[in-house]
């Protein structure tokens, strides 16, 4: 047994998934090791099989700390204060051009004379879509995240502090156009909306199952256009409810109008509750 | 895509536990990676090489331990392996599967010498 700390080492096992010893001419991390895990190892922690007899003081932690731990800290505390001040709060999520901006435009355009709005909105560069909200008579936050992917929790909380939150209101934060990374992030919402616009391609939930899987509603946006392209609607939702048998489905189109008494009914019933 | 934030964690992480210990050189680091947690290996393994470069970590092995995915069945109860976070039981084919392992993303160990 290792006498440094106990670790095990001799133990045949134990030898075959060892560490190679640390190749210090690279002066880089010498990443080398991707096995199974087998939760706690009996006598020691994973990294016991590093140990070799004669290597001098090491010192082994245990830490057991989450990596998105930070990120899912802030989002708790983004969510407690939107839950105090008795607002409801919608993730947008999309690929670019499933036209989030011009959904939100229209409502807002519905819902500002009935209950108070706020965006945050996220972006890669540019406060265009910010200055596009403002313009429908509604505070706007714009958040550059530069070469980031998405938002993030302390990007969002800081942004919650610029707008002046009232109980009964609905505040829209529209994530970076992107299927992938904002799935993984909770910002302290209420839920996730993913929009798919009928221009895509229907089988997009099965490409991108994470983010159908995180949403609780799905609107299929552009549903005007139907009669000009091969999208077949209902072979979209039965892709969505295999990812997500809970998944609410709207048909909407931003540009007619279609499907937005359900949309905004939907909304109203959630800030009514929260 | 997120991998290189995920390795900025890592690092945070590994920096916040050395300077609590008064440690100033990492020689070892075990992350349990979910197959289910939406992490690419490779990806992260990359992130790490950029991130962990010139860092009290940057003579540190680094091993990835695999979780593979697991759930229990909400209809038939059986615990099951699972492949994807949506995949339907493969003993009744139904498709609620509650999730019990695999969506590990978790710095588990450190070593320093």
């Amino acid at each position: 047994m290792c006498v440094t700390c106990g670790c095990g080492h001799g133990v045949p096992e134990a030898r075959t998934a060892r560490y190679q010893p640390l190749d210090r001419q690279r002066r880089r991390p010498l990443i080398m090791g991707v096995r199974p895990s087998r939760g706690a190892a009996p006598i020691g922690g994973p990294l016991a099989m590093a140990h070799e007899p004669g290597l001098g003081a090491v010192q082994r932690l245990r830490i057991e700390r989450e990596i998105l731990g930070r990120n899912n800290g802030e989002a708790r505390r983004n969510r407690a204060r939107l839950k105090h001040h008795g607002v409801f709060a919608l993730n947008l999520v999309s690929s670019p051009g499933a036209g989030k901006t011009s959904l939100l435009v229209r409502t807002l355009a519905a819902l500002k004379a009935r209950i108070p709005a706020w965006v945050i909105e996220g972006d890669q560069a540019s406060s265009r879509d910010a200055e596009r909200i403002r313009n429908a008579g509604v505070p706007a936050v714009q958040i550059n995240t530069g070469k980031g992917c998405h938002l993030d929790a302390h990007r969002v909380g800081w942004a919650l502090q610029g707008l002046p939150l009232e109980a009964g209101g609905v505040l829209f934060i529209e994530n970076v156009g992107n299927l992938v990374c904002p799935a993984a992030f909770d910002l302290g919402e209420d839920h996730k909306v993913v929009i798919l616009s009928v221009t895509e391609g229907d089988d997009k939930p099965l490409k991108y199952p994470d983010m159908f899987h995180a949403a609780d509603l799905m609107l299929v946006n552009k549903i005007d256009l139907l009669p000009y392209v091969t999208f077949d609607v209902g072979a979209c939702i039965g892709y969505a409810r295999d990812v997500n048998p809970r998944l609410a489905v709207l048909e909407v189109s931003a540009t007619s109008g279609q499907g937005f008494p359900e949309w905004l009914a939907w909304i109203e019933a959630g800030a009514r509750a929260a | 895509m997120h991998e290189y934030f995920m390795a900025e964690s890592v690092l945070r992480i590994v920096e916040e536990s050395a300077r609590a210990h008064g440690l100033n050189r990492v020689t070892g680091i075990a992350i349990e990676v979910g197959e289910l947690a939406g992490v690419d290996r490779e990806a992260l393994q990359l992130a790490l090489h950029v991130v962990l470069a010139g860092s009290i970590a940057q003579e540190a092995c680094v091993t990835l331990l695999v979780v593979p995915g697991r759930g229990r069945c909400t209809r038939c109860g059986r615990v099951v392996a699972l492949a994807t976070r949506y995949d339907v039981c493969p003993a009744c084919g139904h498709p609620g599967v509650a999730v019990t392992r695999g969506s590990e993303l978790t710095v588990v160990e450190m070593e320093a010498g």
